[in-house]
């Protein structure tokens, strides 16, 4: 039961963090057909946003709640000085946003050093769970993560702005005609997934290094997550966190983490080869 | 040329000597040129710069006295980047462009081997000082830092009787932790101890969660850890999270521990090193006071950076001894000098030279950052069967 147990919530975990960062990525890559490629560095820029605060002296939760916000800043200014130009040439976007990843990380270098970033979780030790102990600190980040999802399917399906993204990704054109202000929307909801990678940024921080070039190992996966569970829903975003967190949970548990991760890849290349529109979408649309 | 015009016109004894009786060292005014490539961007860019101060520190020392044999030492510093590209390329510009006289430097494995490919090739010496996972045999490659028999050997014994009989091994998946991991298997098991597991974590890997699940389960009585760089800092913040008992050897320094790390997470941890500041005697007192007057008083210094430091001073013994700066020269004079460093008397030893290195096992203070020495294993001669130089 204790094995089956932490397993379980080690799976969560690493399914919270793919599923934040994957989230901004299922908006950009999946709705918008932006390749961005500095999508990594908004999860750096959240963490920063909470090491900074910790170091003048603030606690870690007005950190978390900074993160988000310097993660919208600075997807904002990207969409509205370089990706909002490019909407019609993906390939330039691809080397464009590359060039601003390079920039960011090495601004966020000049600014605050070289090296790692010390931040201190705001909860230290174990929560006895009756089956287990387990880290408290990463029961509230499965939490967190849950709550973010649930408002993010919230706002998709029952507001009006969600609404308008829906309609804006199902015919741009379309949209345009019915009297929706596409350049509009697709700001704002580029700036909304960038703000959840700065959160996804946050929550990792007091667990993983904190560093300017600490965005590129969680790019890789996202961009994965969203591949395999199939581009443009929720769903498949939840569909592809779990298969490729809960599978190299159980699989680094057995064997040799390095053979896990090859692995892992095998199966999402098969997945995407059996089911091209994603594990979620099925295989026709 | 000019001073070189004004000594002939002056004519003394001396310095008619020195510019034509005495061997190639004492001849010309010139400096003995000392390339260094280090990496300071990059991801070993907090301990590159510790290591640079180093260098920096023992050239100050030699040219406060009378440099090597009269000519002052020049260094001639690069930045490799930490990567195999930066090494080749700045290797290549110190010998070809610079013409330094010996190479010195490099942390990683990949620095280490791209420079070496270089070096070996031009028949220059090249000093390296970091701890490795061994391997490399060149007649002109000097390594002042330990390899993993010199730690390990003396070491497990004192683990079985003092920390337990069966360790867990969780590691980044590359060379020395691999090396290290046969090394300490052979060792432990003349000891009566067992490793139960290893498990080899890819670089950039941000979840440790899995490898505390077997900890759990197989109940080791030691953890050693071998993640390196900043997968460190992830793994040793996580496991301080999952609230494990079990002592925890891993491969931490001062600096690191000061400059990297969050405040505490290494606090009681046991490494093999060495060096440590904590060493009581007064070459070592000297040099962290040298050290710290130089690059500020709450600057720490560590291993890798001692044996660097080691590495300019022995060159500069052995090429005084030699009177030459030529490589074979000096190679031929390395074994016989001593150098009084910090961690006690050390000398290379001819068979292939690598260095006679001390061996201590350290435990992190309540702080997480100094160490107290937990056993002194003495000086350890490196024994390498598949190196004979």
């Amino acid at each position: 039961m204790d094995f089956v147990v932490t397993t379980l919530l080690n799976a969560l975990t690493l399914i919270s963090i793919l599923m934040l960062v994957g989230l901004g990525l299922a908006i950009s890559f999946g709705l918008m057909n932006v390749t961005n490629l500095a999508h990594g560095e908004f999860v750096t820029v959240g963490a920063f946003a909470v090491y900074f605060v910790q170091s003048i002296g603030g606690s870690f939760w007005l950190g978390l709640a900074a993160a988000p916000i310097a993660g919208a800043v600075v997807g904002c200014i990207l969409e509205f000085a370089i990706i909002r130009h490019l909407y019609s040439r993906p390939v330039s976007t691809v080397l464009a946003t590359w060039g601003v990843s390079l920039i960011l990380q090495q601004g966020l270098e000049l600014t605050f050093g070289l090296g790692a970033k010390p931040v201190t979780p705001p909860i230290e030790g174990t929560l006895d769970l009756f089956f287990t102990v387990y880290p408290a600190y990463r029961l509230i980040l499965i939490a967190i993560a849950m709550l973010t999802l649930l408002g993010v399917i919230l706002l998709i399906s029952r507001t009006s702005f969600g609404l308008d993204i829906r309609t804006v990704i199902q015919n741009r054109e379309m949209a345009e005609g019915v009297g929706i202000n596409t350049r509009r929307t697709y700001a704002i909801a580029f700036t909304f997934g960038a703000a959840i990678a700065g959160l996804a940024g946050g929550l990792v921080a007091p667990l993983a290094i904190v560093l300017p070039q600490m965005g590129v190992n969680y790019l890789a996966n996202a961009f994965f997550v969203v591949i395999v569970g199939g581009v443009g829903s929720i769903g498949g975003l939840v569909a592809g966190s779990v298969f490729v967190g809960g599978l190299t949970s159980v699989l680094n548990y057995q064997i040799s983490p390095s053979l896990a991760q090859a692995i892992v890849l095998l199966a999402a290349i098969v997945a995407v080869r059996l089911r091209p529109n994603g594990l979620f979408n099925g295989a026709s649309r | 040329m000019i001073s070189r015009r004004t000594i002939l016109k002056s004519g003394g004894a001396a310095a008619a000597f020195a510019m034509v009786g005495a061997p190639s060292i004492l001849r010309a005014a010139d400096t003995v040129k000392v390339g260094l490539s280090i990496p300071i961007t990059g991801l070993q860019a907090i301990l590159g710069e510790t290591l640079l101060n180093c260098y920096k520190l023992a050239a100050a020392e030699l040219n406060a006295a009378n440099g090597i044999g009269g000519r002052q030492v020049e260094l001639f510093i690069e930045d490799n980047q930490t990567t195999t590209k930066g090494a080749i390329d700045k290797a290549r510009k110190l010998l070809n462009e610079d013409k330094v006289d010996v190479v010195m430097g490099t942390i990683i494995s990949p620095e280490r081997s791209a420079t070496l490919s270089v070096t070996s090739k031009a028949k220059k010496l090249f000093f390296y000082p970091t701890n490795f996972e061994g391997g490399e045999c060149n007649r002109y490659f000097v390594a002042t830092g330990p390899i993993p028999m010199q730690q390990v050997d003396p070491m497990m014994p004192w683990v079985a009787e003092n920390l337990g009989k069966t360790i867990y091994v969780m590691a980044s998946d590359y060379a020395w932790p691999q090396k290290m991991t046969e090394a300490i298997t052979a060792a432990y098991e003349k000891a009566g101890g067992k490793i139960i597991g290893a498990d080899y974590y890819p670089f950039g890997t941000t979840d440790f969660g899995p490898a505390f699940q077997k900890i759990k389960s197989l109940k080791p009585d030691v953890v050693w850890s071998m993640v390196v760089g900043n997968d460190a800092v992830t793994q040793l913040k996580q496991y301080r999270s999952f609230d494990i008992k079990q002592p925890l050897i891993a491969p931490l320094d001062e600096v690191f521990n000061k400059d990297a790390l969050p405040p505490g997470v290494a606090a009681g941890t046991y490494a093999p090193q060495p060096y440590w500041m904590a060493l009581d005697n007064p070459v070592n007192k000297k040099f962290i006071a040298s050290f710290r007057e130089k690059f500020g008083q709450e600057k720490m210094v560590n291993g890798i950076g001692e044996a660097g430091y080691n590495g300019l001073h022995l060159y500069a013994l052995a090429a005084e001894k030699a009177g030459s700066l030529r490589d074979d020269d000096v190679l031929k004079a390395l074994p016989t000098i001593e150098f009084d460093a910090p961690q006690g008397k050390i000398r290379v030893d001819a068979s292939n030279n690598h260095t006679l290195c001390h061996s201590y096992v350290g435990k992190a203070a309540a702080d997480g950052i100094s160490y107290q020495i937990a056993r002194d294993f003495g000086t350890i001669a490196p024994v390498t069967p598949y190196c004979k130089v």
